[in-house]
């Protein structure tokens, strides 16, 4: 193995612009990596190889003229399969969408393309960012690479598996209710939901247009950062301390839900490092779960068959059965059930608001089990998502980051959400987790080198 | 009657028990409505699906009616205010 695949965005952004590495020679052994590597993980929908080559050339030639174009320039980025890169199809992972090709660049792609990146290809994903994966269908889903009887999580799975194992620099996925963060921390790598269109939606297709936000997912909270800013355009200053940051967990919450003990252990170790940090943790209160979950579903619902209607009403054979029956729950909605959920909303994020006077952050596990086995999954998949669903709702950065493992290897997550615009000061204190825990550094044996 | 201002929750403080079957027929005409294809979906598990977000769905119903009346519409975005 290359270990150019295993560098960090800073360190790679630095050998180029020393000429210690060349864009050409870390693509091409990312490209090596995946024809390795993606046959057992089945990560990417598509791989760019051809194109990816030809930016990555262009890349070299001006960043070895001395013409840095941007954060991430010469930097091989992957893309969830639902944003469009022009002419390649957007499967969205979805038999109805796998031939539709995209005429237009989406809005991310344009801006990573005049920063330099080198797009390598779309990723796997849960159907359409919400359906299930169920035997027998298209697309056939990614693994875990802890444990490849085991799920990644979803919906944006591919892009989890692809930066932990080296098959991206980074990768972008969507988040409607979890969907970037659940993967995080069910493999390992720091995954980020933005603040609501920090990073543009246009030309990402849609589940939920009002919870939908695409974000970065990276092997540290350093990569977030610069993934953050190459796909936003903005600049995305960490600090350096978080000594004397107001804190607050949720432990009503976390401790009425029925989460497995490990989890509970490893967020307990991680407030810990936190104050060892000079951070001062309290005890919150977050609006009721039942409310918020109730929002999120009658939104999702209700915005998600409006979006999908056309197509499910006259070709619901071309979706997954998880994804129909989920879409088609959507008609049990009124149009007063969704008007209700926005009130709802607007109560919540006015309590948030609120909250957010008195704490700079919140933190809190981010899923309540670790992956699990494929059929378990398969037999009974997890359904909630009582911490990650509020942070939609409201449109706060949240960002899940590797907090510990469990007994069996796998590994665990801790959340710290934010208020809007609150993108940078959230990846501070994933930073500042990560330079006094050594969680982020681990990475499990590739597929072809384990024994039976 | 409609809402006013201080008007306190009248909605039990439980709500009913979503039915499955009742929610699969519901889903079931309003399918029809919109013209949609039936023959491939397990509408019993839409149904059974549906059921148990109905009953926060009339949990939010008794929430929001202790909220004024305003002005303004609910924002269908997050807030950019702060």
């Amino acid at each position: 193995m290359s270990e150019l695949t295993q560098r960090s965005i800073g360190w790679l952004s630095a050998a180029y612009d020393e000429r210690r590495a060349s864009p050409v020679e870390v693509t091409q052994a990312t490209l090596d990596r995946i024809a390795a590597l993606d046959g057992e993980l089945l990560s990417y929908i598509s791989v760019l190889a051809d194109s990816a080559l030809d930016e990555a050339r262009r890349a070299e030639q001006e960043l070895f003229a001395g013409r840095r174009r941007g954060p991430l320039d010469g930097i091989p980025i992957a893309l969830k399969d639902l944003i469009d890169v022009a002419g390649v199809a957007t499967t969205g992972g979805s038999l109805h969408h796998r031939d539709v090709i995209a005429t237009a660049d989406s809005d991310i792609v344009a801006q990573l393309r005049a920063g330099g990146a080198v797009i390598i290809g779309k990723n796997n994903l849960y159907e359409l960012g919400m359906g299930l994966p169920m035997p027998g269908e298209w697309p056939v889903p990614a693994r875990n690479p802890w444990d490849l009887e085991r799920i990644p999580g979803g919906s944006s799975s591919g892009s989890a598996v692809a930066v932990l194992t080296g098959l991206c620099a980074g990768s972008y996925g969507t988040d409607t209710g979890g969907s970037i963060r659940g993967p995080a921390s069910y493999c390992g790598v720091v995954g980020m939901k933005p603040t609501y269109d920090l990073i543009s939606r246009r030309g990402v297709l849609a589940l939920s247009w009002t919870l939908d936000h695409v974000g970065p997912l990276g092997r540290t909270a350093d990569d977030v950062a610069a993934l953050l800013a190459g796909a936003s355009g903005s600049s995305v200053e960490l600090g350096d301390s978080i000594a004397g940051l107001r804190i607050g967990a949720p432990q009503a919450l976390i401790d009425s839900t029925d989460m497995e003990p490990a989890i509970g252990r490893a967020f307990d170790e991680a407030t810990s490092v936190l104050r060892s940090l000079g951070a001062r943790l309290q005890a919150v209160e977050l609006p009721e779960l039942a409310l918020t979950e109730a929002t999120l579903l009658a939104i999702i619902g209700s915005e998600g068959l409006a979006n999908h209607l056309p197509a499910l009403a006259d070709r619901p054979d071309e979706f997954g059965v998880s994804a129909r029956e989920r879409l088609s729950a959507g008609l049990a909605y009124t149009g007063v059930d969704y008007v209700n959920a926005l009130r709802m909303r607007d109560v919540v994020i006015a309590q948030l608001d609120e909250l957010y006077r008195s704490v700079d952050v919140l933190v809190s596990p981010v899923v309540l089990q670790v992956a699990p086995k494929k059929v378990d999954f398969e037999r009974n998949p997890p359904h909630r998502t009582p911490f990650t669903g509020i942070h939609n709702i409201v449109g706060g950065a949240a960002v899940s980051v590797p907090a510990g493992f469990d007994g069996a290897g796998m590994p665990i997550g801790m959340q710290v959400a934010g208020a809007y615009g609150a993108d940078a000061l959230v990846l501070t204190v994933a930073r500042s987790y990560e330079q006094a825990t050594d969680w982020h550094t681990r990475r499990p044996a590739d597929p072809s080198t384990r024994t039976a | 009657m409609a809402e006013r201002n201080s008007s306190p929750p009248s909605t039990p403080a439980t709500p009913p028990e979503a039915d499955p079957a009742a929610i699969t027929k519901r889903v079931l005409v309003r399918a029809a409505v919109y013209g949609m294809r039936t023959e491939h979906t397990d509408w019993d598990k839409v149904g059974t699906f549906v059921a148990r977000s109905q009953q926060t769905t009339a949990t939010l119903a008794r929430e929001v009616s202790g909220q004024p009346l305003r002005a303004i519409p609910p924002r269908a975005t997050p807030s950019r205010s702060r």
